[in-house]
């Protein structure tokens, strides 16, 4: 799931870049990279902070809980307006 | 209690003034789905919620909001910086130059000023942190539309971090909304109290 959710993302993420010039290309092409080495949807089985609600009732929302494994550095995190690389680009960034 | 930080959560450039796209941006200033919205929503909803760590949850991204609205304001002031009489009618925002001359006013993109309506409290949790969270989708969404509308790389750069804010806090939501109705699920507590039965 998390490869097809990817995929949809690069295509849709290329298809935008056309219209830019070459270096707001180079940063999407950087970008996709990142987004490629991490765990977007902390699906990682690996993950031991995926503590699931004890239980799920119809009728209520639950979020997925955040993993804390990454983090950008500080200038980054303040460039990119988070510290975390799994919050960003889970929504394709607005251009 | 605050304590004021005499600089902005991260600085606010622009290339040149553009009076046009301030008449727009006013939105996130005084808007429905804007940043005083935002923090008065957070900081009013905090004494109903039922745990310390929703309260100081709330207290945080309420008090971050705050700091986007000084943003934003930050953002108009220097679009309209130097823009005479001439160039706001121009831009469509005559006015505004008529009723505030170079001061700012908490209105959405259409003018109609800030009101009470735009936020709400019910005093149920769960209801209340579900208005945060389409809360912070209504003020993603707008910042997608600004960014649409703007040319300047400068004021995309900003508006765009304000955006993964937006991301963040859903998210920040989303996990106290899994703790809250944790916590009332085996409390059996409704709003701090105990339920009758
Ligand atoms: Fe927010």
């Amino acid at each position: 799931m998390k490869r097809n959710v990817d995929d949809a993302q690069v295509e849709e993420k290329g298809e935008r870049a056309e219209e830019k010039d070459e270096r707001i290309e180079e940063n999407d092409e950087q970008e996709e990279l990142e987004r490629d080495n991490m765990n977007m949807w902390n699906m990682n089985d690996t993950c031991n902070c995926q503590k699931t609600s004890a239980k799920m009732m119809l009728a209520h929302a639950y979020v997925p809980w955040q993993c804390y494994d990454e983090a950008f550095s500080p200038q980054e995190a303040l460039k990119k307006g988070t510290l975390f690389p799994s919050l960003y680009g889970v929504y394709p960034i607005p251009r | 209690m605050w304590i004021y930080e005499k600089s902005l959560e991260r600085p606010v450039k622009i290339s040149r003034p553009d009076p046009a796209f301030a008449k727009l941006v006013i939105t996130q200033y005084g808007g429905p789905d804007g940043e005083l919205s935002a923090s008065l929503r957070y900081l009013n909803q905090r004494y109903s919620m039922p745990t310390d760590k929703a309260k100081a949850l709330l207290t945080d991204i309420g008090t971050e909001e705050l700091a986007h609205m000084e943003m934003i304001a930050a953002l108009v002031y220097k679009l309209i910086e130097g823009a005479d009489p001439k160039d706001m009618e121009a831009a469509g925002w005559g006015g505004q130059y008529a009723q505030h001359n170079h001061g700012l006013f908490w209105t959405d993109a259409n003018g109609v000023p800030w009101s009470a309506k735009y936020i709400a409290c019910l005093g149920d949790p769960i209801t209340d942190l579900a208005e945060n969270m389409a809360a912070e989708q209504k003020a993603r969404t707008t910042y997608e539309h600004l960014i649409d509308l703007t040319d300047d790389p400068c004021v995309k750069d900003t508006l765009r971090f304000l955006w993964q804010r937006e991301v963040v806090h859903f998210q920040r939501f989303g996990e106290c909304l899994n703790d809250v109705q944790e916590h009332m699920s085996k409390m059996n507590t409704w709003c701090g109290y105990e339920m009758r039965k």
